[in-house]
C-alpha cells in the first residue's frame, strides 16, 4: 500500500543555529492511520509539523529530503497547489487556540470559511455547516455567533478542531493540541479526535511532549530527540520493548505521572 | 503530633476577587477559595492538587501572607501571620520559604546564582560575607549544582537547573517547610523526574514540610504523604495518599484519576480507550 505522507532524510536548519533542528528525519503514514510524534522540547518535532505544509518560518532553510502527499511534492510544490492542500486536505490544529483564531471573527464564520474558500459555498450555507460542526464537537450551535474569547479554553481548541475537519481532511496534524488543557478537558479531546477519525477516516500525525496521551492515540509512534529519529516502531513495541535508554527515560517519566493504582 | 501546633493550618479561609468590570465583562465577584481549611505538620508532604481555577495558588499565596483572606485565618505555628510583627514575621518569613513554577521569572536576571542564592541570608541577617559564601557553595551542591556556579548568570542554566537554583534559594535559611507552586510544570518530562528525586532526597536530609502544588496526580501520588483536591474553591476530599487515590471518595477526584492518560491504554494497543 502506497503511503499517504512519506517524509524522507528531511533536513532543517535554523540560520545561525549550530546544528539543524530536523535532522535526517524520515516516516511514513497510510491512510487512516495516526502516528505519533514524541519528544521534549528542542526535539524538532514542530518544525517537522510546519514543515508537512510547508509553513516553516523564515529563518528555516531545507537542506535536503522530501515530503510526498497524496502524489504531490510538497517541497516542490507552488503555492497554488499548496494553498488548495492547506485547509482542505491536510489541515492542522495548534497547542494554542487563542493564537489560531481569529479574534475578531466569530467561530461560526471561521469554521464557515473553509468551505466558502475551497467549495466556493455561500456564506448562508457555509454558516449552516458551521453550526452542524459546531454540535458534532460539543459546543452548543447557538455559539456560534460568539468571539474566541467568549469561549473556555477546552470550547476554543473544540472550535478549531471543527474549522480544521470541516472539509474532511486526508491528513490532520495535530501538534500538542491538548498541552495546555486540564486533564479531565485533554480526556474529551482526545476522546472526540478518535471519534472524529473514525467518522472522517483522516490520518493524523499527533505531536506531544507526552508519551501516555500518544500511546492512546498513535498506531505507530516515533520518538525524536535534538532533532533526530531516536527509535520508531508500532506503538505496543515502543512502550512494551523500548530498544533505546531515551525512550525508556520518557516511559519512566510517564509511568510516573500515572498513581500506583493505575500503573501498568 | 498534638503536643506542637502544625508549621502551617489554615482555618475557614474564604477569598473573593472582584473581576474587573471591562468594556465587555460586567464586574462580579469570583470565590476563589471558600471555606478552605488545611493543615500542614513538621516533616510532612501534602500534596494540593486541583485543575486550572481550583483555587490551589491563591491558596499558596494565602498562607504565604502574599494575599490577605477575606475570611478565616492561617496560623504559623498557632499564631494567626495577620497578627505578626517585626521579628515574628521575619521568623515566619525564614521558616516559610517558597519555589514558584517558571525558574526563568522567579530568578532576576542582573543577579549571580551567588547573589540570588544569597539573598534570603542577606534579608535575615545571617552570617558573614565568607560564612554565606560557604552557605552557598553548601546549598548549590544540596541541588546538585557546583560551588563554581555561584558566579554565573542565571540565563546560563537550563530550566531544570534555574528551578535547582530556586530550590537551593528556598535551603538556604534552613526553613522548615517551603511551598511548592507547581515547580516541575514547566520543565520537560525526563528533567521533572530529576527534580521530584531531588525534593524527595532533601525531604529528608533537611527535615522538611512541603506544601506541593500541582495539577499532577501522579507527581502527587509520588511524593506525598497526604492529599488535598481542591475543585473551584472547595477542598472536595483530603486523606493519606493511598486511600485518596486507591480508593476516592469524592467523584471530582474519581473523575480526575479517571481522566489521567495511561500508557498503552488506547484502543490500537488492546487495552480500554
Amino acid at each position: 500500500m502506497t503511503a499517504l505522507l512519506s517524509v524522507e532524510n528531511l533536513t532543517i536548519a535554523f540560520r545561525g543555529a549550530a546544528g539543524p533542528a530536523v535532522d535526517g528525519v524520515s516516516f511514513a503514514l497510510e491512510r487512516g492511520r495516526t502516528l505519533g510524534l514524541v519528544g521534549e522540547s528542542g526535539s524538532g518535532k514542530s518544525t517537522v509539523a510546519l514543515a508537512l505544509l510547508r509553513l516553516m518560518p523564515p529563518a528555516a532553510r531545507m537542506r535536503s529530503g522530501a515530503i510526498r502527499f497524496d502524489g504531490t511534492d510538497i517541497l516542490a510544490a507552488s503555492e497554488t497547489a499548496l494553498a488548495s492542500l492547506r485547509g482542505r486536505r491536510i489541515a492542522m490544529i495548534f497547542q494554542e487556540p487563542t493564537a489560531a483564531l481569529d479574534p475578531v471573527m466569530t467561530i461560526g464564520d471561521q469554521i464557515a470559511e473553509p468551505f466558502v474558500i475551497h467549495e466556493k459555498r455561500s456564506w448562508r450555507e457555509a454558516r449552516a455547516a458551521a453550526r452542524r460542526l459546531l454540535e458534532r464537537v460539543g459546543i452548543p450551535p447557538e455559539r456560534a455567533t460568539n468571539y474566541p474569547f467568549e469561549l473556555s479554553g477546552g470550547q476554543r481548541q473544540r472550535a478549531m478542531i471543527a474549522a480544521a475537519i470541516a472539509l474532511k481532511p486526508a491528513l490532520l496534524v495535530a501538534d500538542e493540541p491538548t498541552t495546555a488543557l486540564d486533564v479531565t478537558v485533554q480526556k474529551d479531546i482526545l476522546d472526540l479526535l478518535l471519534g472524529l477519525q473514525a467518522e472522517i477516516g483522516m490520518a493524523m500525525v499527533f505531536i506531544s511532549h507526552d508519551l501516555a496521551v500518544v500511546s492512546m492515540m498513535a498506531d505507530t509512534i516515533t520518538v525524536m530527540r535534538a532533532g533526530a529519529v531516536v527509535e520508531h516502531g508500532p506503538t505496543r513495541d515502543i512502550i512494551e520493548r523500548p530498544h533505546q535508554p531515551y525512550t525508556q527515560a520518557l516511559l519512566d517519566a510517564a509511568r510516573m505521572r500515572v498513581p500506583e493504582r493505575m500503573a501498568r | 503530633m498534638m503536643d506542637s501546633p502544625p508549621i502551617l493550618a489554615a482555618e475557614y479561609v474564604t477569598k473573593r476577587f472582584r473581576k474587573d468590570s471591562g468594556l465587555f465583562a460586567r464586574g462580579e465577584d469570583v470565590t476563589a477559595l471558600d471555606d478552605v481549611g488545611i493543615v500542614l505538620a513538621a516533616g510532612e508532604t501534602l500534596a494540593l492538587v486541583g485543575e486550572s481555577g481550583s483555587g490551589k495558588s491563591t491558596l499558596a499565596r494565602v498562607l504565604m501572607r502574599l494575599v490577605r483572606a477575606d475570611d478565616g485565618r492561617v496560623l504559623f505555628r498557632g499564631t494567626d501571620i495577620a497578627r505578626l510583627r517585626g521579628a515574628d514575621l521575619m521568623a515566619f518569613r525564614r521558616a516559610v520559604q517558597m519555589v514558584f513554577q517558571d525558574p526563568f521569572a522567579s530568578l532576576n536576571p542582573r543577579l549571580s546564582v551567588g547573589r540570588i542564592v544569597a539573598e534570603p541570608l542577606a534579608i535575615h541577617g545571617i552570617g558573614d560575607r565568607a560564612e554565606r559564601r560557604k552557605r552557598v557553595a553548601a546549598a548549590l551542591e544540596s541541588v546538585g549544582l557546583a560551588a563554581a556556579d555561584a558566579g554565573r548568570a542565571p540565563h546560563a542554566f537550563s530550566g531544570g537547573q534555574r528551578q535547582r537554583i530556586a530550590i537551593a534559594r528556598a535551603l538556604i535559611a534552613e526553613p522548615e517547610a517551603i511551598v511548592l507552586d507547581e515547580p516541575m510544570s514547566a520543565l520537560d518530562v525526563t528533567v521533572q523526574r530529576q527534580i521530584l528525586g531531588l525534593l524527595n532526597d532533601l525531604k529528608v536530609s533537611h527535615r522538611l514540610a512541603y506544601l506541593f502544588i500541582t495539577h499532577d496526580l501522579g507527581v502527587a501520588r509520588a511524593l506525598a504523604d497526604r492529599v488535598a483536591v481542591m475543585h473551584r474553591g472547595h477542598i472536595v476530599e483530603t486523606g493519606a495518599a493511598e486511600a485518596v487515590f486507591g480508593s476516592p471518595v469524592d467523584p471530582y477526584t474519581a473523575r480526575l484519576l479517571a481522566a489521567i492518560p495511561v500508557l498503552g491504554a488506547g484502543r490500537r494497543t488492546g487495552g480500554a480507550p
